[in-house]
């Protein structure tokens, strides 16, 4: 669908006035590229290039044009750090930008606000806390309980002990009706494996979860009421995926999820600068840039 | 999406949820997308239900808030918290997008929006002020998002045409605000040197313009600048006024300028005015402006349309509403009334119940009305009938002759149908119990209303001539055990509210001329004056009943029997083409006048009846 935002919102002649009131020289053709682009798109940029800049200048431009109230655009960043640093080059009118119907975030807080907080709702559970810590803490206590003997045995022969259960993290298959947890060389049909899903469904009725269980939890919810998906892709028809090269592979399928082909998905991002974090169990996505990406250069 | 469910604890007249023990008087009212109308007495709760949607979904036309006021009072003292809730369901797929972060998808089901509106007095030491929480689940629900849930809401109007006039932000102009397109009003194309405009603004510009050109004006104001303002002027300062109409021409501006009346008819100057009920129509056209075109109000809330109406005028005002319930573009309706018209003019299953705080929906879920009563309400509910429900109790009756008799055999008796807001409804020969079943409900909790039919034992005496008992059995042709099941069918349809009353013996005015000699003294007399066409005259009246009088006399001191004399008072009726309805007149003359008249007198099966619907005995 089309985004609704003024036919002239992006034209070259705009775009330029509205980069003189920011006090901004735009020389470069790559930049009027990006910036009166209304497809999707991926870009490239160079360390140096001003991409955030130019990335608020353009939100600048959108929230100027944007004639709905019930439809929005959809900001997406990798850490709070970046969020704020676009958020903080909003002025004037576009910080209407920073309320509803839009949404500017990390990737982290737009599932968890769309999808697996809606989620836990609907499952009648109240969260109490979306930590690693507290988790951790929780699970350890509840390894003591009398009921998870075979899973705490197991746990003093196996050389990651027990951070299999302090770091035990929800996982969606499709073809299962219950999430399962990713563990390497322990069966599902084991009673240790039956105890630890016990132990992590304890958990998740209290309301304490890993960071990391909220994507499976908004998976299976997308999932099961595939409308829901439809439905963001109306309310958001322009993303604006910030940092792009970070975005690791059970992020990336989510967002495919949801916003498909349909709605306009402009990725912005430096492949070099990818962070490579041995912490970080899952693989990064390898699907940026594309082959027909723009590049932005350094600017001088 | 529609408004499918409203809960409410501790609002006002609804208390809070059940506790176990306690059955809870909280509110839990379902709708069907299209119109729905509430119907029921004065403080029955009506209101309190559009109000309870007003506040959790904030309302156009006027700003409300919760306050202490509206915290349920009941045995308890005042509640420490109240709670509405809005539930929507059907959700399209822009709109699951529009109010994504607030939906609950529950497992097989698609994914709905309830938004809970929660009020509890801050601080004890200063319980008038309540703070307000607004949310969906754990997540606050914001103004902006809470703005596109906005119901319309057209209250009970008592001055529609204030309603229209000018002035700062009036009602019209938040309206016209609103209209397609206005906001291109907004600039200013007047152009002095040509001396045109286009805009609404650039014509009050130009409008301004010329007015500070008048000689006049300017006359005056320099007068006031230079004789007077003048002398006020402190040190360096200046002061001057201006005089215009527009000194910030903002769209606002002109909007709140203009007034909304009914044009003059061609060649008269001056529009006459017109009365309340064409300013409530011109006022109720103005509200559904907005709707219907590709609107996003979820809903829209009219209190008693009727005010002011006339019947034909309120029949015509709900085909006005069907029509925008199922338009190219639906919209939600929920109706309050007081109106036997409307309420006679929808569908039965469009109607809702409201009672001591209870609702009772008439869809076919809710009650043991069968899909071929739906069909026939819907044709024979008319005026007289639809004030069943607004009642308190309710006699369902099979003819005229009753509805002119019993409140008066009621009052004879000590009991006032009217006090004890009992309706009387002749439901003909055929519907007794299609009516009846409205009240009759699956879920077994019975609304507050007594409903009575009174119904007649239709066996002929054996004393009967042929004539006379035409196509009726006789009483003894039957057994003992055929009659008692004759009743009992008669009966069947008994459980709930409904209490089915049969004549003891034949019909009402055999068995009232049965009942007692004095009750066939009053029968003999109402029948005597009944014949002929005309109504007689004074004197001929006194005549009729002395005779009849006289005439029972002689025949209980000729030994005759009750039974005998009835037979003979009845006949007239039944056989010799005197009208029922007319002898009810007269009986209900005489009751009135003064009969003297003690329960034992009448049959049992109406002193039964009757002190059921008039509550002396329990349901």
């Amino acid at each position: 669908m089309t985004p609704p935002l003024d036919a002239r919102a992006l034209d070259h002649v705009r775009v330029k006035a509205h980069a003189k009131r920011m006090g901004l020289t735009l020389s470069l053709p790559e930049q009027f590229a990006f910036l009166e682009a209304r497809g999707p798109l991926h870009l490239q940029a160079a360390p140096g290039s001003g991409k955030t800049t130019l990335v608020a200048l353009k939100l600048a431009l959108i929230a100027d044009g944007w004639s709905s109230t019930r439809q929005g655009i959809c900001v997406l960043s990798h850490t709070n750090t970046a969020t704020q640093e676009i958020a903080q080059r909003l002025t004037g009118r576009s910080q209407r930008l920073l309320r509803y119907p839009h949404f500017i975030g990390t990737i982290q807080s737009f599932v968890h606000t769309f999808l697996s907080l809606p989620a836990l709702r609907s499952q009648g559970v109240t969260t109490r806390a979306i930590d690693d810590e507290v988790y951790a803490q929780q699970a350890r206590r509840l390894l003591d309980l009398g009921q998870f003997r075979t899973l705490r045995s197991y746990t003093r022969r196996r050389p990651d002990g027990i951070q299999l259960v302090t770091e035990s993290t929800y996982l969606f298959e499709p073809g299962e009706r219950r999430l399962q947890i990713r563990v390497r060389n322990l069966g599902r049909e084991s009673e240790s494996y039956r105890q630890l899903l016990s132990l992590k469904l304890h958990l998740a009725e209290r309301g304490v979860f890993r960071y990391q269980d909220m994507y499976a939890i908004a998976a299976r919810h997308l999932h099961r009421h595939t409308r829901l998906g439809a439905g963001l892709r109306m309310r958001f028809p322009f993303v604006v995926i910030d940092e792009m090269q970070d975005t690791d592979a059970i992020q990336s399928d989510i967002l495919d999820t949801v916003f498909g082909d349909t709605a306009v998905v402009q990725c912005v991002g430096d492949v070099n600068q990818r962070i490579y974090s041995a912490s970080t169990p899952v693989a990064v996505s390898s699907g940026f840039p594309d082959q027909s990406a723009m590049e932005l250069p350094t600017s001088h | 999406m529609y408004l499918a469910r409203v809960q409410a604890e501790n609002f006002r007249i609804f208390g809070g949820p059940s506790d176990g023990e306690v059955p809870g008087s909280a509110l839990d009212i379902t709708f069907q997308p299209g119109l729905s109308v509430l119907v029921g007495e004065n403080d029955s709760g009506k209101s309190a239900i559009i109000d309870a949607i007003r506040l959790c979904l904030t309302s156009s036309a006027d700003f409300t808030r919760v306050t202490v006021e509206d915290l349920h009072c009941g045995p308890a003292g005042t509640a420490d918290y109240l709670q509405i809730s809005c539930t929507f369901h059907d959700l399209s797929e822009a709109e699951i997008g529009t109010f994504g972060e607030f939906l609950t998808s529950p497992p097989g089901q698609p994914p709905q929006l309830t938004v809970t509106m929660r009020a509890e007095p801050m601080d004890p030491d200063r319980p008038h002020r309540l703070s307000v929480r607004v949310r969906a689940g754990d997540t606050p629900l914001d103004g902006e998002a809470r703005e596109h849930l906005r119901a319309t809401y057209l209250r009970p109007l008592r001055d529609a045409e204030g309603e229209m006039r000018a002035g700062r932000n009036s009602r019209l102009s938040q309206i016209l605000t609103q209209y397609p397109d206005m906001q291109a009003q907004k600039t200013s194309d007047f152009d002095s040197d040509k001396d045109s405009a286009d805009t609404l603004v650039g014509i009050l510009a130009r409008a301004d313009h010329h007015i500070n050109a008048n000689g006049l004006v300017r006359e005056a104001r320099d007068e006031i600048n230079n004789n007077y303002l003048s002398k006020f002027v402190i040190g360096g300062d200046t002061l001057s006024g201006t005089i215009g109409i527009a000194t910030t021409a903002s769209l606002q501006n002109v909007l709140e300028r203009l007034e909304l009346t009914f044009a003059s008819r061609p060649g008269l100057a001056q529009a006459t005015r017109h009365g309340l009920g064409y300013n409530n129509a011109l006022f109720m056209s103005a509200e559904l402006l907005l709707l219907g075109r590709d609107s996003h109000a979820p809903v829209l809330l009219i209190e008693e349309p009727e005010a002011h109406m006339h019947p034909q005028l309120q029949s015509r005002v709900v085909d006005l509403l069907r029509d925008q319930a199922q338009g190219a573009s639906p919209v939600q309706i929920i109706v309050t009334t007081h109106s036997p018209h409307i309420a006679s003019s929808v569908p039965v299953e469009q109607l809702t119940m409201v009672a001591h705080g209870r609702v009772f929906p008439l869809r076919p879920e809710y009650t043991q009305l069968d899909s071929s009563d739906y069909a026939f309400l819907t044709r024979f509910l008319d005026t007289t009938k639809a004030n069943l429900f607004f009642a308190r109790a309710v006699a369902m009756v099979e003819g005229d002759a009753e509805i002119l008799l019993l409140p008066a055999l009621a009052n004879a008796i000590g009991h006032s149908f009217s006090r004890n807001g009992v309706s009387l409804v002749n439901v003909g020969s055929t519907g007794l119990f299609r009516y009846s079943r409205i009240f009759q409900r699956r879920d077994l909790t019975p609304p507050p209303v007594r409903v009575a039919c009174i119904t007649d034992m239709d066996l002929a005496p054996d004393g009967a001539d042929a004539k006379m008992a035409g196509e009726l059995k006789r009483w003894s042709e039957l057994t003992e055990q055929q009659r008692a099941d004759h009743i009992a069918k008669k009966r069947e349809r008994n459980g709930g509210v409904v209490r089915t009353f049969v004549s003891d013996w034949w019909t009402l005015e055999y068995d009232l001329a049965r009942a007692s000699w004095p009750m066939a003294t009053i029968m003999h007399q109402a029948i005597g004056a009944a014949k002929g066409t005309k109504w007689p005259t004074a004197e001929d009246l006194v005549a009729i009943e002395v005779s009849a009088a006289n005439e029972v006399k002689k025949w209980r001191d000729d030994g005759l029997t009750l039974e005998e004399a009835a037979l003979k008072i009845y006949q007239p009726l039944r056989t010799g083409g005197r009208k029922k309805p007319i002898a009810a007149q007269h009986a209900a003359r005489l009751l009135e006048q003064g009969a003297a008249i003690t329960p034992a007198d009448l049959p049992a099966y109406l002193v039964e009846a009757i002190n059921y619907l008039c509550e002396s005995t329990q349901p």
